[in-house]
């Protein structure tokens, strides 16, 4: 498969990322793990003329905790995600989405912000990271702004990033006490699959009931979206009828398409299960009883 | 220009090459490459390292796998300006002394390399994986290695080799059906011939030649399912520079190609009308392929577009579109056979059912593209490198097509990544390539995109099975009625062959007195589809042992028994005429009972887990080639050398990863009294090979193992001779064992060795050639020679799977297997062969589908068309029973299709067994088992679900 000609920059700091960026404006693409981006050049999916490659930016690096929040650089990779002690402890569910994405090939070139950016349907880190609450901090050669990602994305394969706009660094909150995650992912196949239907969970425990709650499925609408349903379970240990209730809310809240990988009537039948698998894994992690 | 910023020296021209530097296996590279090449381009074309492979360029294979700082990646995704800066290590990298890598050292030793495509990428990874964890557990290993896809082993030898290099201290797996001392080399499970050089990147495929002077060729395929062609107009791509040649219909031979001499219906080139998307249109060499792809955008092609038909219904419809005049209503072939009295037997019965089932379109995924590279030479002379299962057909097509003499065309099969039925015949790309370089002067290396190969198809046919089959209570069959209807695609293709050998096997391996087959193959604006691995036969295998199962249930007995009550035996002759040479099915399903704990387990597992069997049978080579041809099917050449240490046998039986080098070395060494070492092998390249009809119908043990054989035998003689004649005896009291002859009073012996060295001395070259062609085989009737065989193999089957109600998902836990394949030539080669034959059942059972929508191919890459990974692996019980074929060398029948025919009645059974409820079509998906367990709303929009009840 021939690749496009592009002119191809591979800058070390961020101004000049953002300054050839600004200049090549709508003709521009910037490419991260390009685990995503080679693939749509290679298929003449997008014809940038100039490409500037981020691999090389510091400033996109690293996980820390500061300031209350856990603050990822939108170019750590996904494999870095997968084993980062940090977010072991703070993001567990993150660390599931990532385990669980694409393959070890992929996961070591691809990308967090990347993964953001390329806004599949069927991403892997989007769920569960807007059921962590995360917020992105977006950089251009203009300026700079910050929005929650449950405002980022505006269908599948579309987000608010402005021609040469860039992800620089994702942020959650830190991990109360009590708090839990979870990221459940269903496919086919044992490996190497793309999500048919996901469920992200974050929740707070608190004397045997649940303080707060976020569901957020994935792969059954244009874009991951938090089941409204689920606060049924706010106040509420998470069992019983209060977890039927949440379960049969993301079904009816989800919108699923039929494509080659089900149809909407299947995913509808699935969105409850997988559900409450991320929820029961979530409240268990709570509770201190699985890790 | 800013210092903080790498960009090309200049940036004013898009295509203005930059100087990388590079670190490749610890040596610093300075190359010139475009800024948008990969580092898989720069690795293969720049640096010439060909050893990392491309197999689908979107990331979702792994051939190309390579480790950046000792991480694994997919080259193909990675430009290589990224990889500055790096330590790249690829499989050349691995062994720089020639030594082996522990990792490679085990994948040769426990039989982990067939194809050996995707080996150079799985061992990096897997060598990634024990560099930051030496003791992984078996899902960090399924994990690690879930990303490099293989189609061949079933990963069961690749996962085993892994643990083998964390605890070297594991004792060596003793192989099932390791022979006790009858032989010395046969039996043994040596590793393959070829199984090093695989592993170092060493061999080279036909993609890996860079010739002087190579260019590379693009075909263009129609974007339409169905159109005429009013005008093509190749000016611009003509014009484009670096561009040097551009052909299209008029500048090749309008000669119609094919498999079956009675429907030759392809044109190398479409000259009036394209039939599928993809459908070949023109075809460019230029300087390189991004050139090449570039001139193809520029040709313009004006098109009438037709309306299509892509389905079996639809085709058959009267007033549908026509695909091809001479066959109207687009019925491709109609088969009918009637053997016994059905009729009379259906009123007799005491139970008949009639099912429907319906079997998908599939493809065989060899990991490596198809691929051709064609020289002309200075006299005229046609060189083609192929990767091809058939290079003699390949020749006489080009031979036909091209009107040049088949003494003229060497065709050269190298290391091959892989068949299963999908590159058994000669292809646009070899005609392409042959009539570009004879119009270039220069070499033209054509290969298709994992696109392009679903494009071109030759995948499994779409089926829809109706069985009608009568009982006894005690469960005897008395008869079946077979209606097969099969969508072919465009062109004829194996069709006709696939279409017989779809109902005509049903006669086997059960008792079968009454038979009638109507078959019927469909023409569809699809691509063709051809032979894919057990050649038509699987998906009426599945159809035959599900409605077995129900008849069971039906009667009250246990399917085993219902199958062992109507086994067939050595010696019996079927309804349709096959001779049945040795049989012993019977002790298959005995051990397959005993070894799966069947009686323990079937109708004691709790709902959701399931435990299915089923069987089969297959031909080890077909009793007639596919054109009328007085040619032996399958000859060889054994020569010694002439210090009589050593052994080359030449052989036109290709091997295409299965093996087959090896089992025809084991053979000649046998025979020789020479270790196996000291016997190589040329094979499949027509300028010193004696020609093989090629790899399908599991023909080569057989046919060219006896012809080997026979070979090695004469090659021995030659040497008797020469010692008879220095002892003063006659030659046929100079006897020959363990590798000495002797004199009758034991006085005298020499060794072979040195008895090839004294005759060479006296009588020049020593040679042996032997040849082999089956007996007249089969009936009189019309299509009697489909289905004949020397020799046929049996097995069975018993899948245990774990359905998950809520998803539907189901999962295989075991596989068993025992099999009827004569004499064991290489146990470990052999229960490669199931293992891989298993796992992509497997795949067919449960996801694997070609879908496509109007015409076009929805999944054409292995992202969508999911084939199983390292992660979705059972585990594998694969046994041999004692067996003997009379007509076999030293007594051996096949394996290499027949475990692929019951695996998904197996799997189907197994499922029915677990939740209740039976699905009677192929692929067996999370959504169709929810619709079958009444969780989807039965009104709901989506595929049907067509269930029996149970």
């Amino acid at each position: 498969m021939a690749m496009p000609a592009f002119q191809f920059h591979r800058p070390r700091r961020l101004e000049d990322a953002l300054a050839l960026l600004g200049d090549a404006g709508a003709d521009g693409l910037a490419k991260a793990g390009g685990t995503d981006v080679m693939v749509l050049l290679k298929h003449a999916a997008v014809a940038p003329r100039v490409i500037v490659g981020l691999s090389a930016l510091p400033e996109l690096k690293g996980i820390r905790l500061e300031n209350g929040a856990v603050s990822i650089g939108a170019g750590t990779t996904i494999a870095e995600l997968e084993s980062d002690p940090l977010l072991t402890r703070h993001a567990r569910g993150l660390v599931d989405a990532a385990h669980r994405m694409a393959t070890v090939q992929i996961r070591t070139v691809a990308t967090a912000g990347g993964n953001l950016a390329s806004a599949a349907a069927c991403g892997d880190l989007a769920p569960v990271l807007i059921a962590l609450g995360a917020t992105l901090h977006l950089r251009s050669s203009r300026g700079k702004r910050v929005l929650p990602l449950s405002d980022f994305f505006t269908g599948p394969r579309t987000t608010v990033l402005a021609p040469g706009e860039l992800i620089t660094r994702l942020q959650i909150p830190a991990a109360e006490p009590g708090a839990a995650s979870s990221y459940v992912k269903f496919g086919y196949r044992g490996g190497s699959q793309i999500a048919v239907v996901s469920a992200a969970v974050s929740l707070v425990h608190e004397n045997g009931a649940a303080k707060r709650v976020r569901l957020v499925l994935g792969a059954v609408a244009p874009v991951p979206f938090s089941v409204k349903g689920a606060s049924v379970l706010v106040g509420r240990p998470v069992e019983g009828p209060a977890l039927d209730a949440a379960c049969a809310a993301a079904a009816s809240e989800c919108r699923p398409i039929s494509d080659i990988r089900g149809s909407e009537s299947y995913r509808r039948a699935v969105v409850p299960v997988i559900a409450r698998q991320a929820l029961e894994l979530a409240w268990r992690r709570s509770r201190g009883i699985e890790s | 220009m800013n210092p903080n910023v790498e960009q090309s020296r200049t940036t004013a021209t898009e295509a203005t090459e930059i100087l990388l530097r590079l670190r490749v296996n610890r040596r610093d590279v300075s190359v010139a490459a475009r800024p948008n090449a990969t580092l898989l381009s720069v690795l293969r074309d720049t640096l010439q390292m060909t050893g990392t492979k491309c197999g689908c360029g979107e990331g979702d294979c792994g051939a190309c796998t390579v480790l950046l700082d000792g991480e694994q990646v997919n080259s193909c995704l990675f430009l290589a300006a990224e990889a500055q800066g790096t330590e790249i290590t690829t499989i050349e990298g691995l062994s720089p002394n020639g030594a082996l890598h522990p990792v490679q050292k085990a994948f040769v030793e426990t039989g982990s390399i067939q194809c050996g495509f995707c080996s150079p990428g799985m061992i990096l990874s897997a060598k990634a994986l024990l560099d930051r964890n030496p003791d992984p557990t078996d899902e960090e290993i399924r994990n690690a290695l879930a990303g490099n896809l293989c189609r061949c082993t079933g990963y069961v030898r690749i996962l085993e080799a892994v643990r083998r290099v964390a605890h070297p201290e594991l004792p060596r797996r003793v192989e099932e059906g390791e022979s006790d001392d009858t032989f010395s080399v046969v039996g043994k499970s040596v590793p393959k011939k070829d199984a090093a050089d695989k592993a170092t990147g060493k061999a080279t495929y036909t993609g890996d030649f860079r010739l002087p002077g190579m260019l590379r060729g693009k075909l263009l395929g129609s974007p339409h399912p169905h159109a005429k062609i009013l005008s093509v107009d190749t000016s611009e791509a003509e014009a484009l520079p670096g561009v040097h040649a551009v052909i299209t219909a008029k500048d090749v031979p309008d000669v119609p190609y094919g498999v079956s001499p009675a429907r030759y219906d392809e044109q190398v080139l479409a000259g009036d009308r394209v039939r599928h998307v993809g459908d070949a249109v023109a075809a460019v060499a230029a300087e390189d392929d991004d050139t090449a792809e570039r001139a193809l955008e520029l040709i313009r092609v004006e098109y009438e577009i037709l309306p299509g038909v892509f389905g079996i219904e639809e085709a058959l419809d009267p007033g549908a579109p026509q695909l091809h005049d001479a066959y109207p209503r687009n019925i491709n072939t109609e088969i009918h056979h009637d053997f016994g009295d059905v009729d009379k037997a259906f009123a007799e019965a005491d139970l008949v059912r009639e099912d429907v089932f319906r079997g998908q379109r599939a493809m065989q995924i060899p990991l490596e593209p198809h691929v051709s590279l064609a020289r002309v030479e200075s006299d005229g002379r046609i060189t083609i490198w192929t990767a091809n299962q058939a290079p003699h057909y390949v020749q006489h097509q080009l031979s036909r097509v091209l009107d040049v003499p088949m003494g003229r065309i060497r065709v050269v099969k190298p290391a091959m990544g892989g068949g299963f039925g999908g590159k058994a015949e000669a292809t646009s790309l070899d005609f392409c390539s042959v009539i570009l370089a004879k119009k270039t002067g220069r070499p033209v290396l054509m290969e298709f995109s994992r696109k392009e190969t679903f494009l071109h198809g030759r995948g499994r046919h779409a089926q829809v099975i109706r069985l009608k089959t009568g009982v006894r209570k005690d469960g005897t069959l008395l008869a079946v009625q077979a209606d097969i209807t099969l969508d072919g695609g465009a062109y004829t293709s194996f069709g006709i062959i696939t279409s017989y050998y779809s109902g005509v096997m049903l006669t086997t391996p059960y008792r079968l007195p009454n038979f009638r087959f109507d078959g019927k193959r469909v023409y569809t604006n699809l691509p063709a589809c051809g032979a894919m691995r057990g050649n038509g036969t699987p998906q009426p295998r599945f159809a035959f042992e599900s409605q077995l199962d129900l008849i069971a249930a039906d009667l009250g007995l246990d399917p085993i028994e219902l199958r062992r009550r109507n086994a067939l035996h050595t010696n019996d002759l079927t309804v349709n005429e096959f001779q049945i040479t040795s049989c012993e099915f019977q002790q298959c399903l005995d051990l397959v009972e005993e070894r799966s704990g069947w009686k323990e387990k079937r109708g004691k597992l709790p709902f959701g887990k399931g435990i299915g069997i089923a069987c089969g049978c297959f031909i080890s080579g077909a009793g007639y080639p596919i054109y009328r041809s007085s040619f032996p099917h399958s000859s060889a050449i054994v020569r010694l050398s002439e210090d009589g240490t050593s052994a080359m046998v030449f052989a036109g039986a290709p091997d295409i990863g299965q093996g087959s080098d090896t089992v025809l070395c084991q053979m000649a060494a046998e025979e020789l009294g020479l270790r196996y070492e000291d016997v190589s092998i040329i094979s499949s390249d027509s300028a010193v090979t004696p020609t093989d009809l090629g790899a399908y119908a599991s023909r080569i043990t057989y046919f060219a193992g006896n012809a080997v054989r026979d070979a090695a035998a004469a090659a021995r003689r030659a040497v008797a001779e020469v010692v008879a004649e220095e002892w003063g005896l006659p030659v046929e009291e100079v006897s020959f064992r363990n590798g000495h002859f002797h004199s009758p009073d034991g006085s005298r012996t020499r060794s072979i060795q040195e008895a090839a060295a004294l005759a060479f001395g006296r009588r020049g070259p020593v040679v042996g050639k032997g040849e082999y062609s089956p007996p007249p085989l089969g009936g009189k009737f019309k299509g009697a020679p489909i289905g004949t065989s020397p020799a046929y193999s049996f097995c069975a089957q018993v899948a245990e799977v774990e359905v998950d109600t809520e998803t539907g998902t189901v999962r295989v836990t075991d596989f068993y297997d025992a099999h009827d394949c004569g004499t064991v030539i290489n146990p470990m080669n052999l229960h490669g062969q199931v293992e891989g034959s298993l796992v992509m059942g497997m795949g067919e059972s449960l996801w694997e589908e070609v879908i496509h929508k109007d015409g076009r191919i929805v999944n054409p890459n292995l992202h969508d068309y999911l084939i199983p990974t390292a992660a979705d692996a059972p585990r594998i019980h694969s046994f041999v029973v004692k067996s003997y074929d009379p007509g076999g060398p030293f007594g051996a029948k096949e394996v290499g299709e027949g475990a692929s025919l019951p695996v998904m009645g197996a799997v189907a059974n197994a499922v029915a067994n677990a939740i209740g409820v039976r699905l009677t079509e192929l692929p067996i998906t999370p959504e169709k088992v929810l619709r079958a367990l009444g969780k989807i709303p039965p009104d709901a929009e989506g595929p049907g679900t067509a269930v029996c009840r149970l």
